[in-house]
């Protein structure tokens, strides 16, 4: 099944721990997939299928150190090239506004229980989604990647080649 | 995770710091590639930006494939750029994100004794060195590639004397548990053997650090760890030594920075952050030593590992080894790890002096196993052979057994006995010697022959017995033993099958012409066609003297028929005269036949019938060489040389014949006696070179007529009469061919019962060969007979043992070349080679005409 457009982000504030990814709670997909879309998110804002907006923070460490690194919030798995230029622009605006929520967001989370996975998941991210702006996006071709589909696409693949394998012989 | 692969041939260490999020791994990494102050030991350190082979991926960076090195590396390179650019405005590098992938980077270290060490980092984001998260998909393959990697730094920062402790403690706490971590997932076992190095960074917080004099900082150093309270790190320490073998932990004190301030910014003026206070150059301390002392470890260990390896793979045991294959790819594995060493050095030496060892041992393991291999086949040889070999005796010991068992079992034998001399090497000694598979196969194949040769004789049915024989032949050809008799049956048979047919068609004429008298409505041209016939016969050639006897009635029938019509039609007188003709020119009796011709002519003077008569004339003219020439070659091949003349003399002297040849005829008739005397000359001279003896050399030299070949004739008796004569002759033992073993060997060789050589203390060798043993000389004719013995001997520890005896008689002149085999079959064994010299040469007896 095809999913939807999704908002993701990470942080660099996540207390303790340094940086954390921040899901939409229902989200699966696996944490190498939302790295690759948030490393590219944080080298570019725009790509073919998402539009991400960044901003500097400061990060504390409980050694002391004190640096500044990149806060990103996303919208992955939209086909943007069939977006209209005032759309993308009206996301990039509703973007910005959420990384400007982050701080709120940051504070609720009570990283000591919630950072301890790499992957935060977070209801406000279901909610942010649920805006005019960000209803009947055209979609970008991300399958969810579940155990079973990978099952099921290996079992086929597996039956093909078989079979070409015995029309060969 | 595999190392850069690049084009050189220095080996590339790969290292991974070790260390918790903001511990300083990026700052060391862009230190160790900014402009820093010299290093105490000497040491130095390059950033290569440009790797050669490692081309930059095409496209923007963010469509760049994460998982490719390149990707890594040049990711990492824009990575370290902005990190260095960061620290000479006074900025700490930003935090390494979580990603999947770490960033690479690629370092030139060298030391004062010449040593150039490419040394591989990785940076990634420390916040993955968690014991909380280990079960993160990247958390786990980080973990999987520091363990792959050849050794480990382990970063843990030295305290801050103005910042709270706590935090840290929990710090080398949480780095602790997950070096444990590391530990349990390695495959090499719970001990690790490769280096770690545990480096205290940030040493600039607890030390002035005098950067001419590093033997201070490690003082320092070892004050700090042995101090009270006990620093974090003491534990931290204990856990790396104890997990790792020995020699391979050691701690450096290390300071990216040099020397550091606390500054703080506007956005935070209650955080103080802690920058470098001198860049270019930076201050570092020890960068260099931890990396080099790393890389130095980790030759010792290859080439330890490597020692201990060929010591395994140098035995023969393959248990030991536990490997049948040679240890080919350790030598080269050798030689890549001696080729990361200067030439002339210790290691180098010391590497390549077990190269050579391991070479030797697979070189000897190759043979070994190739040695072994050919054992194993050879003994699988053996025993198939002998299944076979036991199939092959059942059967030959089987009156029972039928033609195609026999059959199979002859092929087995041939194909054994024709095989290269490299198969069958075991059978031959241990199953069955190729002489005896030739024996066994021509009993068989005689048993065979037998067999197939019983039906013909037993059948009472001709036309069975053929089909047998021809069969017998298809079956055995050329190598039958029954072959001979086989082709006549079926010749026989075949005459025979002629003969009948001319008795037949013999038989049919005769019927023809009684059915004809008997109508008595017939022609002249009815008889003469009857008379072709009667003249063509199936089988010319298959005409005994019965059926030759039969024609000849019923030709003389039909002349008497025409006769009769002729008589009847008033032309019976000429009639009577063709028909004599003919049977006269049938008969060879050309005189009488030219003189009946002339005859006739006188008597009629050539009027009556006369166009008949001109094509008797005609006719005799045709045929008449033909029919001397004929029996001319039945008298040749019949050797009757006198009649053959008197055949070409009657036929010139006779006036009558020779006025109805042309000139080209009579010339042809004369040269006729020249054939003659060329053919008895040859034949007489083809038995004297046959029988090679005075009465045929003779014969020819007084009887030939040509005497084409009487000097060869004549040197030959010559020859004849010189050996007839005594002569000095020297019989020599040209050689012994030994088929076996005797130190003191003892012979003796007499002729006509008189001792003519004897020799003893010949050394014999198994297939050896004594030459020119002894000889004797002696006067004899060359034509006598003569009795030769020959008696071997062999003196030995335990006696006298025979060796082997022989005897031959025959002429003298027949010792020349003798060989006389000793053993019992004369077959193998000893034997003995004669020759003999003062023996006139035997002259040529060339071919006629040469």
């Amino acid at each position: 099944m095809r999913s939807q457009p999704v908002l993701l982000a990470e942080t660099p504030r996540a207390g303790i721990f340094g940086h954390r990814f921040i899901l939409p709670s229902d989200l699966k997909l696996q944490t190498t997939q939302v790295e690759n879309f948030l490393r590219r998110a944080a080298d570019k804002s725009e790509g073919k299928d998402y539009l991400a907006a960044n901003h500097l923070v400061k990060q504390q460490l409980p050694n002391g150190a004190i640096r500044t690194g990149n806060e990103t919030i996303m919208l992955a798995n939209v086909n943007v090239d069939a977006l209209s230029a005032e759309r993308k622009d009206n996301i990039y605006k509703l973007l910005k506004r959420r990384l400007a929520d982050f701080d709120e967001l940051i504070a609720k989370i009570d990283w000591q229980v919630e950072g301890r996975q790499t992957s935060v998941p977070r209801t406000e991210l279901n909610e942010w989604m649920d805006v005019a702006e960000l209803q009947d996006l055209p979609v970008a071709n991300l399958i969810e990647i579940t155990p079973i589909h990978a099952i099921i696409a290996g079992v086929l693949l597996g039956l093909m080649a078989g079979l070409f394998i015995i029309h060969l012989l | 995770m595999a190392s850069l692969k690049l084009s050189t041939k220095n080996k590339v260490y790969r290292f991974a710091i070790y260390g918790r999020a903001a511990s300083g791994k990026t700052c060391i990494m862009a230190a160790l590639a900014m402009k820093c102050i010299s290093n105490t030991q000497g040491y130095t350190c390059t950033w290569v930006l440009d790797p050669p082979d490692l081309k930059r991926p095409h496209g923007a960076p963010e469509n760049w494939d994460p998982s490719t090195q390149a990707s890594q590396f040049y990711h990492g390179r824009e990575w370290l750029e902005k990190a260095i650019s960061l620290l000479y405005k006074g900025t700490l590098p930003p935090p390494n994100p979580n990603r999947a992938e770490p960033l690479r980077h690629l370092f030139h270290f060298t030391t004062p004794g010449h040593r150039t060490f490419q040394i591989e980092l990785i940076d990634y984001s420390g916040e993955l060195i968690d014991p909380a998260i280990s079960g993160d998909q990247m958390a786990q393959h980080l973990h999987e590639h520091i363990n792959d990697m050849d050794g480990i730094l382990v970063l843990a920062e030295a305290p801050h004397p103005e910042i709270n402790p706590e935090p840290l403690a929990n710090e080398m706490l949480k780095l602790e548990q997950a070096f444990v971590m590391l530990k349990g997932h390695n495959r090499q076992g719970p001990t690790l053997n490769f280096p770690v190095a545990l480096l205290i960074n940030k040493w600039d917080r607890i030390s002035d650090i005098d950067p001419d004099n590093s033997e201070k900082e490690f003082e320092k150093l070892d004050k700090f760890l042995a101090s009270k309270p006990e620093p974090p790190h003491s534990s931290l320490v204990n856990t790396l030594r104890n997990s790792v073998s020995k020699k391979n932990f050691r701690v450096f004190p290390v300071s990216a920075f040099g020397c550091h301030e606390l500054v703080t910014t506007p956005e935070s003026p209650e955080l103080r952050a802690e920058r470098p206070c001198q860049v270019n150059p930076l201050r570092s301390f020890g960068l260099e030593d931890g990396f080099i002392w790393a890389a130095k470890r980790r030759d010792e260990i290859d080439i330890q590992r490597f020692s201990t390896e060929v010591a395994r793979r140098s035995s023969f045991c393959i248990w030991k080894t536990r490997s049948i294959f040679p240890p080919f790819r350790l030598a080269r594995h050798g030689q890549t790890l001696a080729a990361r060493f200067p030439s002339g050095s210790e290691a180098r030496k010391r590497v390549r002096q077990l190269v050579k060892k391991i070479s030797l041992a697979a070189s000897m393991q190759a043979v070994c196993n190739t040695i072994l291999t050919l054992l194993v086949l050879l003994f699988a040889e053996i025993l198939h052979d002998g299944f076979s070999y036991r199939s092959v005796v059942a059967s030959e010991g089987d009156p029972q057994a039928s033609a195609s068992q026999l059959k199979e079992h002859e092929d087995w034998l041939e194909s054994y006995y024709k095989s290269p001399s490299y198969l069958h090497l075991g059978s031959s000694l241990f199953v069955l010697s190729r002489s005896q598979s030739l024996k066994t196969l021509k009993d068989f194949r005689n048993r065979r022959d037998g067999m197939l040769w019983q039906p013909v004789t037993q059948t009472s049915n001709e036309l069975s017995r053929i089909t047998l024989a021809r069969k017998y032949l298809e079956q055995f050809g050329v190598n039958g033993r029954y072959r001979d008799l086989a082709a006549a049956f079926i010749t026989q048979a075949e005459t025979k099958k002629k003969y009948l047919q001319n008795e037949i068609y013999l038989a049919s004429i005769s019927a023809s012409i009684d059915s004809l008298l008997i109508k008595n409505e017939y022609s002249e041209a009815d008889l003469a066609e009857i008379q072709t016939h009667l003249e063509t016969l199936p089988e010319p050639k298959a005409l005994n003297d019965e059926l030759y006897q039969q024609q000849r009635w019923l030709l003389d029938q039909l002349a008497r028929e025409k006769i009769k019509l002729a008589k009847d039609q008033g032309e019976a007188s000429w009639i009577e005269f063709r028909e004599g003709y003919y049977a006269l020119m049938r008969d060879r009796k050309t005189n009488e036949a030219a003189a009946q011709l002339a005859n006739w002519q006188t008597r009629n003077n050539g009027l009556d019938n006369l166009d008949h008569f001109n094509k008797l004339v005609d006719d005799f003219k045709k045929r008449i060489t033909a029919i001397i020439a004929g029996e001319i070659t039945d008298k040749i091949k019949s050797h009757h040389w006198r009649k053959a003349r008197s055949v070409v003399s009657k036929a010139i002297e006779d006036q009558q014949l020779v006025a109805m040849l042309t000139a080209g005829q009579l010339k042809e008739l004369q040269h006729k006696f020249a054939q003659i005397d060329r053919q008895e000359d040859i034949y007489l001279y083809e038995l004297a070179a046959k029988y090679k003896d005075h009465d045929h050399l003779n014969q020819y030299i007084k009887n030939a007529p040509l005497k084409k070949m009487q000097r060869a004739a004549l040197n030959y008796e010559s020859y004849l009469n010189r050996i007839a004569n005594p002569i000095a002759i020297k019989l020599q033992l040209a050689s012994i061919t030994w088929g076996e073993f005797c130190n003191n060997a003892h012979i003796i060789i007499t002729l006509d019962g008189k001792s003519i050589i004897e020799k003893d203390k010949i050394s014999a060798r198994n297939l050896g060969r004594s030459a020119q043993v002894g000889y004797a000389e002696f006067k004899g004719k060359l034509t006598d007979s003569t009795i030769l013995h020959a008696n071997a001997t062999c003196n030995g520890f335990w006696g006298i043992s025979k060796m082997g005896e022989a005897s031959w008689q025959g002429q003298t002149k027949d010792l020349n070349g003798l060989r006389l085999g000793m053993g019992s079959d004369q077959s193998d064994q000893n034997y003995m080679t004669f020759s003999l010299s003062g023996i006139p040469l035997e002259p040529a007896m060339p071919v006629w005409g040469d």
